[in-house]
C-alpha cells in the first residue's frame, strides 16, 4: 500500500502558495485519495491549467501535464482519448475551469470521457491578483470589482450537473476528509465526474469579503457551500464505451 | 479502432523514393487523405470549417475504414488543438487541420506546441480572416504561423500537398527536430481542384511513431519541457528563470535550423529555381508559384527570361539558399494572395545588404481573388512601383 507522501514531491516543499492558502488542503485530500485507491503514479497523469492551483502538479509525483490557461480538461481530452487506460486528473482554478475553460466544461461533462475534473474555488483570480471570476458572488469586492461585483455567480455543479457529467460533488477545503472520500469516489466513477472545493485565498477575496484570518476563512467557505457532498450522480457508458460499441469493437481497454 | 493490418510497413526512404507510383487525378483534399491513408496515422482531432471540413470528413473514412486508431470532433479549435497537445504527449502520431479563423482561435495553443516539443502534423486549408466574413482562399494567417516556432511548409498543389504532408509526419518525429510540422495550402485552389498526383501503393505505409527516440521523454514530470515549468527558480523573475526559458526556446529555433537537413532529404530543399540566371526572378509560396510558373513561360514567349524562387519551406526559412540564387537578381517580384506581403517582408529582411537588386512591393491579390498572370506580366514588363 502506498503512502500518501509517495505522491507528492517532498523535496520541492516548500510550495509557492501564500501562507494560509486552501491549496495546500486540496493536494494533500488528492494524495490521501491516491494512496486509499493505491493507484500506481506512472499511470497517473495529472493536467493543470494556469492560475495558483494550476501549480499542484510541481508537487506530484505523477506524470503531468502543463497546459495554458483555460484548457486543462482540453488537454486531458487527447491524453484520455489517446491512452484509455491512464488515469486522467484535471486540476483547475475557478477561473481556469468554469470562466475561461467554461465551453471545454461543459463538453468534457456532456462527452463523458473518464476523466476527473477537481476545480478548487476561490471566488477570483488569485494568481493575477485577486480579479472577479465567474464564481465571484453578486456584490463581492475584487480587483476589478471595487464597489461589488456586478455579475451573477454560476452554480458550476449545477451547470456541470446539466451538461450531463457521471458525478458531481461539491465540499469545501474545510472538510478535507470529506473532500478525500469524495475524490476516491470520483476516481473511480466511469464517465466525467467533478469535484469542487470551495477554498480559500486570503490574500485576496479573503482580505477583501471574509473574517479576519485564514483559519476562520475556511469557516465562511465551508458555510458558503451549504449542504457538501453528492450533488448529482447518475449511471453513464463512459466515452470510450460508446465509442466503442458504434464502432462494433466491444472493450478494447489495452492497446 | 484497431488499425487495419491490410497495409505493409516500409521505410520512409522506399515509400517517398524508391516505391513505384501511379498518377491520380484527384483534389487537394483527396491528396492529403490519401497521405494520411499511408501515415500510419494514430489519432486525427479537429474542429469542422470551410475549406478544410472536406479533408477531415474523408478522414473520418479512413478512420471507419481502419486506416486511424481514434478520430474525434473537438468542441472547438483550442479544444482540439489543445486535445492534439495531450494526445502528441502520450507518443501517438497526431493529425489536426484548420482553416483561416479556425487557426486563429486556436492560435494560443499553437504557439504552445514547439515548446511542449510535440510532434504532429497541421494541416491549414488557407482562408480569409478578416472581416466581413468569406469561406475564400487568401493566406494572411499564414503570416501569424510564422511567429509560432512551428515548422511551416507551403505546398503549390496537389501533388506537393500529399509529398508534404506523408514527409511531414517523418520530419516532425526526427529526434533532433521533434516539432510540430504545419503544411499549408491555398484552399479552394489546390483543396477542391484537380490536379495529378503520384502516389505510392495504398498497401504501404510509414513505421509507427518512435516516441522513446525523440528529444524529449513523454508525459514526464521531471525533464523539460514540464521540470522547466515547474521549478521554484523559474516561478521567480530572476536570472535563472530567464536563463531557462530562454535557453529552451533557442533550443526550438535550433531544432527548427536541425530540420533544414530533412526537409532537403525529403522534398528535394527548401526552395526549387526556375531559369536560375535571369535578371528579373519571381519568388513565391502556394498557388501563387503556379501563377507564376505561367507568367515566366509567357514571358519566355513574349522573349522575355524571368526566373522563379518557389519557397517551399516558410519555417525554417532558406534564406542562404535566397541570398545565392539571388545573386545576380536585378529585380525581384513577389506575388502573394494576401494583402499584407507577409512573404515580401521575408524576402526583403533576408536579401537586405546581400543583394544590389530592387524588391518590388507587390503584386497581391486577397479576399479569394486569383492573381491573372497578366497582373505578374505588368510587374515584369511596366516595372510597377517599387
Ligand atoms: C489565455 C490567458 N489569459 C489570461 C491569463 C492570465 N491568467 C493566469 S492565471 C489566471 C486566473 C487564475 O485564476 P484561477 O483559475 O481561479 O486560479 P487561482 O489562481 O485562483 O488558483 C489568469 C487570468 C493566461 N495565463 N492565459
Ligand atoms: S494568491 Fe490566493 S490563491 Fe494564490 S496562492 Fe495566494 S492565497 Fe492562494
Amino acid at each position: 500500500m502506498r503512502d500518501f507522501r509517495d505522491y507528492l514531491a517532498l523535496d520541492r516543499l516548500p510550495h509557492m502558495w501564500c501562507a494560509g492558502c486552501g491549496h495546500g488542503i486540496v493536494l494533500g485530500a488528492l494524495a490521501r485519495a491516491f494512496s486509499d485507491l493505491d493507484l500506481d503514479p506512472s499511470q497517473i497523469v495529472v493536467v493543470t491549467g494556469i492560475g495558483c492551483w494550476g501549480k499542484a502538479d510541481d508537487y506530484l509525483r505523477t506524470n503531468a501535464l502543463h497546459g495554458t490557461h483555460g484548457r486543462a480538461l482540453a488537454f486531458a481530452t487527447g491524453v484520455k482519448g489517446a491512452r484509455p487506460s491512464l488515469q486522467v486528473v484535471a486540476l483547475m482554478g475557478d477561473g481556469d475551469g468554469v470562466t475561461i475553460g467554461g465551453n471545454h466544461l461543459i463538453h468534457a461533462a456532456r462527452r463523458n470521457l473518464s476523466i476527473t475534473g477537481l476545480m478548487v474555488n476561490n471566488y477570483n483570480y488569485g494568481m493575477t491578483g485577486g480579479q472577479y471570476s465567474a464564481t465571484t458572488p453578486y456584490g463581492g469586492l475584487t480587483t476589478t470589482s471595487r464597489e461589488g461585483c456586478p455579475e451573477e455567480a454560476f452554480d458550476t455543479c449545477a451547470l456541470v450537473a446539466a451538461a450531463g457529467a457521471a458525478l458531481v460533488a461539491r465540499t469545501s477545503a474545510y472538510q478535507p476528509a470529506q473532500l478525500r472520500a469524495l475524490l476516491r469516489q470520483a476516481l473511480t466513477t466511469p464517465g466525467f465526474s467533478f469535484v469542487e472545493v470551495a477554498s480559500t485565498c486570503p490574500t485576496y477575496f479573503g482580505r477583501f469579503n471574509q473574517a479576519p484570518g485564514p483559519a476562520e476563512q475556511l469557516k465562511d467557505v465551508a458555510a458558503s457551500v451549504g449542504s457538501p457532498g453528492i450533488v448529482a450522480k447518475r449511471q453513464v457508458d463512459d466515452f470510450h464505451a460508446r465509442y466503442w460499441r458504434i464502432h462494433g469493437k466491444g472493450d478494447e481497454h489495452e492497446r | 479502432m484497431i488499425k487495419t493490418e491490410k497495409q505493409r510497413v516500409v521505410t520512409p526512404e522506399y515509400l517517398f523514393f524508391e516505391a513505384p507510383r501511379t498518377r491520380s487525378y484527384i483534389t487537394g483534399s483527396e491528396a492529403a487523405n490519401e497521405a494520411v491513408r499511408r501515415g500510419n496515422v494514430d489519432i486525427a482531432i479537429a474542429y469542422p470549417i470551410t475549406p478544410q471540413s472536406e479533408t477531415m470528413q474523408q478522414v473520418g473514412e479512413l478512420y471507419a475504414e481502419g486506416y486511424l486508431r481514434d478520430y474525434y470532433r473537438a468542441e472547438d479549435e483550442v479544444g482540439a488543438f489543445a486535445a492534439m497537445s495531450g494526445a502528441s504527449r502520450t507518443g501517438v502520431r497526431c493529425l489536426t487541420a484548420s482553416s483561416g479563423p479556425g487557426l486563429m482561435r486556436g492560435l494560443e495553443t499553437v504557439a504552445s506546441w514547439p515548446g511542449h516539443r510535440l510532434p504532429l502534423v497541421f494541416l491549414i486549408m488557407c482562408r480569409v480572416i478578416n472581416a466581413p466574413l468569406s469561406i475564400q482562399p487568401d493566406n494572411l494567417e499564414l503570416g501569424y504561423m510564422l511567429l509560432t516556432g512551428n515548422v511551416v511548409l507551403h505546398a503549390e498543389n496537389q501533388q506537393d500537398f500529399f509529398d508534404y504532408t506523408l514527409a511531414g509526419f517523418v520530419i516532425s518525429e526526427k529526434c533532433e527536430v521533434t516539432l510540430p510540422v504545419a503544411v499549408a495550402v491555398d484552399g479552394f485552389f489546390v483543396t477542391h481542384a484537380r490536379g495529378w498526383v503520384e502516389m505510392p501503393s495504398a498497401d504501404l505505409k510509414l513505421p509507427a511513431r518512435e516516441c522513446y527516440s525523440e528529444a524529449v521523454p513523454m508525459i514526464d514530470n521531471e525533464n523539460p519541457p514540464i521540470r522547466i515549468a515547474r521549478d521554484a527558480p523559474i516561478q521567480k523573475s530572476n536570472f535563472i528563470s530567464y536563463q531557462m526559458h530562454a535557453a529552451w526556446q533557442q533550443e526550438i529555433q535550433a531544432a527548427l535550423e536541425r530540420s533544414r537537413q530533412w526537409i532537403t532529404r525529403y522534398l528535394g530543399g527548401l526552395i526549387e529555381v526556375v531559369n536560375p540566371g535571369a535578371e528579373t526572378m519571381l519568388i513565391a509560396s502556394g498557388s501563387a508559384v503556379s501563377q507564376s510558373r505561367e507568367a515566366v513561360r509567357q514571358a519566355e514567349e513574349a522573349g522575355k527570361e524571368v526566373g522563379l524562387i518557389k519557397i517551399k519551406s516558410l519555417r525554417p526559412f532558406p534564406g542562404e539558399e535566397l541570398r545565392q540564387a539571388c545573386a545576380h537578381a536585378k529585380r525581384i517580384i513577389v506575388p502573394e494572395f494576401n494583402c499584407i506581403g507577409w512573404l515580401n517582408r521575408e524576402v526583403r529582411s533576408t536579401l537586405y545588404g546581400w543583394v544590389d537588386a530592387e524588391i518590388a512591393d507587390g503584386p497581391r491579390v486577397c479576399g479569394g481573388i486569383t492573381m491573372p498572370t497578366e497582373m505578374i506580366l505588368e510587374w515584369v514588363f511596366e516595372g510597377k512601383p517599387l
